[in-house]
């Protein structure tokens, strides 16, 4: 049942990946708004997963400890590419704008992979 | 009176008897309830002190083997990077071989017996890909019959090196390997036609036809992807390259594919997945987004719907070009003009950066799994062909291939959660999907189009495998869930971790994770998994004297008691045999500089006495399995004196099984 849970969620996710078939001002935007979504979720599942005890249970096992760090670590980056992304769109430099928001949704896709593996390893996902 | 007190002393008898077996049977019963009991609380005495549960304890009942019980199922599994393929016995999930197929492997003297040396350099190959000493086998297939494995042969290639090898399942050696001359990148190979007709390699990063230089910022109009369907000789158990051909097609990156069955036959499905002709960042500070941000950006990517069949007849008209490719070897293409207009290749969207492409066990559907989507989609052969015969198409792409809207070729989109890769199916109509970035095995019904039930497994699955599962008629029961992760699974041995092969049965209503198995061999891709019983391999080889290369009596065998040394100037054969335990002749005196070639006949007849002949100094060490002729060739370059032995543990004697090899200085 969680599985399905987490996979719901998942789906919401990726369900709102823009189509390029837009305009570039449309495409950027759309592309940074997935991201800003994605982000939104990822921050939520990692609450969920405090909640659950995930950092408690990282301070005794090595594995969950280091595919926490991970997701921390993507989840990180994720936002320091999404600010810049922001900026560009601001500067309406459209193309940088979307694919710098594009990176930034694959580093959450990343982060989501390191957080379920840190869950699973820690028998919580 | 007489008659009734018999009749009383019968009945007290029978009332005895029937009392004292009672007892017996009471007493049995009782001991063997107790010593079941007992037994019953040894298991779960065990069971308590290394904590395992009811479940692990079914899990360890339905994989144990004890000592001489064979598997029900052979999964032949990709070797990665190591450049082999790995021989699993299922549920045991015990490794039985390593077959070396385009890496050396000491043990069975591949890479140091001429014959195989030979093998090594390919057909086809070109300078640099005749001496390589690796590669990365991706994808193994069992050659088929009607849709069925036929347990005769298997293929695999290589996607660093675009090769493809053929292996015999009569000694499980390899045969050949054809290097294509188009390019130097696969991914997919290898995946067989129904009958074996052709091996199916799709190239996946495009480059210039043939590996000549073009400039990246002329990549459309230069670079090129190709399909190629090797010819397969089943009576000679070779490719012929002269009946192989390729279809070109445009540089999107192809990625898997899967050859039609019954009303799919004639077809192949590859899909692809740089739609975007993303060339990545053409220097350091580029503004240009990096590969995997640009390869990603569209929605939507193109399967490649190929029919085959009628490219066969097209290149009989010679409607093909002869492409000079690497190495100079030429090659028939069908160009992509011609195979647009021809409608051999069409196009339909598939979502998003997709990476299996799955044909149903009866043909009807294709299973296309997106990396990035949340949904696995099935298209329907019959709306393709419906599409196509009708000339419906919505557009065509900038080089001409027409291109069926999405709704008119899609049946139905399961969703089934983040990163589903590769689709296996079972025999009650259910469909498996591998899920890699939530780490789950999906099952889900075909027709019904319903997610039924996930499965975590450790960690990031790539491929899956299930029994008979990509054949016409699958088994069930086993799915093997090909993780290319382990993180907390094994014990620790340093920053390489091994894989991890999770068994999971599939006989019930509910998956269950029974087995976990490290692979501590390349990165494994894809696996197939034959009925045991399907194979007849060979116990010791026909006759004395084969060739396993030749798959004949070999030119060089000799007769025990007709060993010989000839010499012809600077040139020395010897001819020697190997038994239980000693080589004839054991001493041999050779000239500095002189070229000595070893034909060693096992005359042996006996199941495992294998015979090693390793030659320190020499880089010798060769496996001479029963029946065998093998041979070596070296330059007595250095003097000296040089012990030779036997590298099998053969006999009691195994240590007197040894001999000299005398190089005489030159004066």
């Amino acid at each position: 049942m969680n599985t399905i849970k987490i996979g719901l969620f998942f789906i919401f996710v990726f369900s709102v990946i823009p189509n390029v078939a837009f305009s570039d001002e449309t495409s950027a935007k759309k592309w940074v708004k997935t991201a800003e979504d994605t982000m939104a979720l990822a921050e939520s599942t990692v609450k969920e997963l405090i909640e659950k005890g995930i950092e408690e249970i990282s301070k005794r096992n090595d594995a969950v400890r280091e595919e926490w760090k991970s997701a921390g670590q993507w989840l990180s980056l994720a936002k320091k590419k999404l600010d810049e992304a922001k900026k560009l769109c601001i500067d309406k430099k459209w193309d940088e704008c979307e694919n710098i928001a594009n990176e930034s949704w694959q580093y959450l896709v990343k982060a989501a992979t390191a957080a379920i593996n840190a869950g699973r390893a820690a028998g919580i996902k | 009176m007489k008659i009734k007190e018999k009749t009383k002393n019968i009945n007290q008898k029978i009332a005895a008897v029937g009392l004292f077996l009672s007892g017996i049977i009471v007493g049995t019963t009782i001991v063997a309830t107790v010593s079941a009991q007992r037994e019953t609380d040894k298991v779960l005495e065990i069971a308590k002190a290394r904590g395992l549960n009811p479940d692990h304890i079914e899990a360890a009942l339905k994989t144990y083997h004890p000592t001489g019980m064979k598997d029900e199922y052979i999964m032949f599994s990709s070797g990665g990077h190591s450049g082999q393929v790995i021989v699993i016995g299922i549920p045991s999930m015990r490794i039985l071989k390593y077959i070396a197929v385009f890496t050396p492997e000491p043990w069975q003297g591949w890479g140091y017996d001429d014959e195989n040396i030979e093998i090594l350099r390919g057909d086809l190959c070109d300078p640099q890909r005749a001496k390589l000493t690796w590669a990365d086998t991706h994808h193994p297939a069992i050659s088929e019959t009607n849709g069925d494995y036929d347990g005769q042969f298997l293929f695999i290639g290589d996607k660093a090196n675009s090769r493809l090898a053929v292996i015999s399942l009569k000694d499980f050696e390899t045969k050949q390997i054809v290097c294509n001359p188009l390019g130097n990148s696969n991914h997919g190979a290898a995946f067989v036609t129904p009958n074996s007709e052709y091996i199916i390699e799709p190239s996946q990063y495009a480059v210039p036809q043939g590996g000549r230089y073009a400039p990246i910022d002329k990549y459309a109009e230069q670079f090129r992807g190709y399909i190629t369907f090797w010819a397969f000789d089943r009576a000679k158990g070779r490719i012929d390259t002269e009946k192989s051909f390729a279809v070109e097609v445009p540089p999107y990156w192809q990625d898997l594919c899967d050859a039609g069955k019954g009303p799919s036959y004639g077809y192949a499905f590859c899909n692809s997945f740089n739609s975007e002709m993303a060339t990545g960042r053409k220097t350091l500070d580029s503004k240009e987004p990096p590969l995997e941000v640009g390869v990603s950006a569209n929605d939507m990517d193109y399967l490649h719907i190929i029919n085959w069949k009628k490219a066969e007849e097209l290149v009989k008209a010679g409607k093909h070009k002869e492409v000079v490719g690497v190495g100079g070897f030429k090659f028939k293409v069908i160009p992509l003009d011609v195979a647009a207009k021809e409608r051999i290749l069409v196009f339909t969207p598939e979502p998003k950066s997709p990476h299996g492409v799955d044909v149903s066990p009866n043909g009807k559907w294709i299973v296309v799994g997106g990396k990035l989507d949340t949904n696995v989609s099935v298209y329907s052969i019959e709306k393709i062909k419906k599409a196509t015969e009708a000339n419906k198409f919505e557009k065509t792409d900038r080089y001409g291939v027409p291109i069926i809207a999405f709704k008119d070729a899609l049946e139905a989109q399961v969703q089934i959660g983040l990163g589903p890769l590769h689709t296996v199916f079972d025999d009650k109509g259910f469909a498996y999907t591998s899920v890699f970035i939530e780490s789950v095995v999906a099952k889900w019904k075909l027709e019904e189009w319903k997610l039924v039930e996930k499965l975590p497994v450790h960690y990031n699955i790539g491929h899956i495998a299930a029994a008979e599962g990509d054949t016409v008629a699958p088994d069930g029961k086993y799915v093997i869930a090909l993780n290319k992760w382990s993180i907390d699974r094994f014990s620790p041995v340093g920053p390489l971790h091994p894989q991890n092969f999770q068994l999971i049965d599939i006989s019930g209503p509910k998956m269950k994770l029974l087995y976990d198995m490290p692979i501590p061999l390349g990165e494994p891709h894809y696996a197939q998994v034959i009925k045991a019983d399907k194979l007849s391999p060979w116990l010791v080889y026909p006759e004395v004297g084969f060739s396993p290369a030749k798959m004949k009596k070999s030119a060089h065998a000799v007769e025990f008691g007709k060993e010989k040394i000839v010499r012809k100037e600077n040139k020395v054969e010897i001819y020697m045999t190997a038994i239980r335990s000693r080589f004839t002749p054991e001493i041999i005196e050779v000239n500095q500089g002189d070229e000595v070639t070893f034909y060693i006949t096992n005359v042996e007849r006996a199941r495992e006495a294998t015979h090693g002949f390793a030659l320190g100094g020499y880089n010798v060490n060769i496996s001479i399995e029963p029946g065998e002729t093998g041979s070596f060739t070296i330059k007595a370059d250095m003097p000296g004196v040089f012990p030779f032995y036997c590298s099998e543990f053969c006999s009691a004697l195994h240590l007197e099984m040894a001999g000299y090899l005398l190089v005489k200085p030159k004066k």
